[in-house]
């Protein structure tokens, strides 16, 4: 059922590699910042993290919208994948900023708008997994997961433009009005790297993620060898070929 | 080694961490699926 695709396998390598690629420029290439130091150096994987948390609850309500439309289970598994992978990197997101947030802002948390935005988004999706958990029904939580992926990606672009509509302390790089960071050219280049790597990992890790769960779904709709629902399907197979 | 370089070291290594465990977590769900099969 979960056989191997050479095309994933030469991805993940590939999706390691760059991860790695991009930590060496992190580490050599990029210039250390004069006022911030080495805890600067941070910002590399925590935008990236932060950004590939928003596409993925993007992908989430994409895969909600095309189940919702076509009713395929691919597309259920697509939305979960996508609500899973982008709390993960949202976690890695907000872990980052608060040990860059230490050293800067004197400070672990603070309430600023962007932290704020950050926290309510990521309770929103940890409320899509309790209801698909709390729900029987595949069919049911799957339906339900569709709607709560497309309503719940309101949290995102509110967490996206808080920092940049709102009074924040939280810097900015791109579209910005209030504090901008400034940036050299190495500093840039390091910048896209990390999320190209990442974005490379982001598609290996759904990819995984969509295969296993289809994997689990099709294994779940056999009745287990021993169980009293295997031995009807047996008795109800022998009756058909009789 | 330079001023606060322990934000740095614990912010990527708690990254790799964590991505590691979920590919573990991965690794562990396909197995199990694999002996099922």
């Amino acid at each position: 059922m979960l056989s191997k695709n050479k095309w994933l396998s030469v991805l993940s390598v590939l999706a390691v590699l760059a991860v790695l690629g991009a930590l060496a420029l992190v580490i050599f290439y990029a210039p250390l910042e004069l006022t911030m130091g080495l805890p600067q150096k941070i910002f590399y994987f925590h935008v990236s993290s932060a950004w590939l948390g928003m596409v993925s609850f993007f992908v989430a309500a994409i895969g909600g919208i095309l189940y919702l439309a076509r009713g395929k289970e691919v597309y259920d598994s697509l939305s979960l994948a996508g609500v899973e992978l982008g709390l993960l990197f949202s976690v890695l997101g907000t872990v980052t900023g608060m040990l860059w947030a230490r050293p800067v802002w004197n400070t672990y948390w603070t309430w600023d708008p962007r932290l704020t935005t950050m926290t309510i988004m990521g309770f929103t999706y940890l409320g899509y997994l309790l209801l698909r958990r709390a729900i029987d029904s595949p069919t049911r939580a799957a339906r339900l997961g569709a709607i709560y992926a497309i309503v719940g990606f309101v949290s995102v672009p509110l967490t996206f433009f808080s920092a940049r509509l709102l009074r924040t302390i939280h810097p900015t790089i791109f579209g910005n009005t209030g504090e901008k960071m400034v940036m050299t050219s190495p500093m840039y280049q390091t910048m896209a790297a990390s999320i190209v790597a990442f974005t490379l990992l982001f598609v290996v890790l759904l990819w995984h993620r969509v295969r296993l769960e289809m994997a689990q779904r099709m294994l779940e709709s056999e009745p287990e060898e021993g169980t009293a629902k295997h031995q009807v399907a047996k008795f109800d197979a022998r009756g058909e070929e009789q | 080694m330079p001023e606060n370089s322990q934000y740095f070291i614990i912010a990527y290594a708690l990254i790799f961490v964590l991505l590691a465990l979920y590919v573990l977590r991965m690794c562990l769900q396909a197995r199990k699926l694999r002996k099922r099969d």
